[in-house]
């Protein structure tokens, strides 16, 4: 039976693949906020909004806690650009963890990346949906 | 069920044998995941220093090195304030010859003998062309401030 990574140890594997540019898709990013973080919680993520929706040559900023728990317990997520989408509480930018499918079904070898790409993929699935001005934030 | 794993054995003959100034524990929640102390070498400006580090062992062990990370603050050219060591057995140099024996002691030797290329701590390079003594002593003063058990 595979041995379950420890939380320290998972997120320095995710550091290394986000620093190391090793995401399968380019539109999205993330890194530690803080590059002294010793405990790896606090991190920003970009997502490039794709192109053919009303999001195309956008760039979305967020933040990403990855809390105690984490990878059993899935991350803490909110956008600080302002975006219309069906997951996001308009009021503050959080991704609603009922409304998200890749947080409402979460799995602990999910991670960051396929976060990041979830939200995107959103994105796609919702390309009409009138967008706030660009540069506005929460 | 598997025979006992390689590296079980390789952490009880640590028990049994164990290297000067380093001591290793098998955490209780996670058989492949282990506490680490390392007592600063003498000669060095971590000496009177006891550093933790945790190790990992990954599922593809030994074809893939251990993960390791120190988990003390310490101001040295060859490791980043995360905690991350650059030492090429963890990396590219790895072999599956290697214990965990192995990389313990190239991180106590890597303490002795720091490489001066820096890539992981330019803070450190920065500080030690500028004034070596000045590198060495801040070295020291942060061993007798978090390394201290």
């Amino acid at each position: 039976m595979e041995s379950s990574v420890p939380r320290t140890f998972r997120l320095y594997e995710e550091l290394e693949k986000g620093e190391k540019a090793k995401l399968s898709d380019q539109s999205v990013s993330y890194g530690l906020t803080n590059g002294d973080d010793t405990t790896f919680t606090n991190w920003n993520g970009t997502i490039i909004g794709p192109p053919n929706t009303n999001f195309d040559n956008r760039i979305y900023f967020l933040t990403i806690r990855c809390g105690p728990h984490y990878p059993m317990q899935p991350p803490e997520v909110s956008f600080n650009s302002k975006v219309n989408l069906p997951s996001v509480n308009q009021a503050n930018g959080k991704v609603e963890p009922t409304k998200f499918s890749i947080f409402a079904n979460w799995k602990p070898d999910f991670d960051m990346e396929k976060t990041l790409i979830g939200l995107k993929n959103e994105m796609i699935a919702n390309k009409k949906l009138p967008q706030p001005a660009d540069g506005d934030m929460y | 069920m598997a025979s006992t794993p390689g590296f079980y054995m390789e952490t009880q003959s640590f028990k049994e044998d164990p290297i000067a100034g380093i001591y290793i524990e098998p955490s209780a929640t996670n058989n492949h995941h282990f506490y680490v102390k390392m007592a600063g070498p003498s000669e060095t400006p971590y000496e009177g220093g006891l550093f933790n580090i945790e190790l990992f062992i990954p599922n593809d062990y030994p074809m893939a090195p251990p993960k390791v990370l120190f988990r003390t603050k310490i101001f040295h050219p060859n490791i980043d304030s995360l905690g991350r060591i650059d030492l090429g057995i963890l990396r590219d140099k790895w072999s599956p010859a290697f214990l965990i024996k192995t990389v313990l002691l190239a991180i106590k030797q890597l303490l002795q003998e720091p490489t001066y290329d820096c890539r992981l701590n330019h803070e450190y390079c920065n500080l030690w062309e500028a004034d070596p003594s000045a590198a060495f002593k801040k070295a020291r003063e942060w061993t007798e401030t978090y390394a201290n058990e």
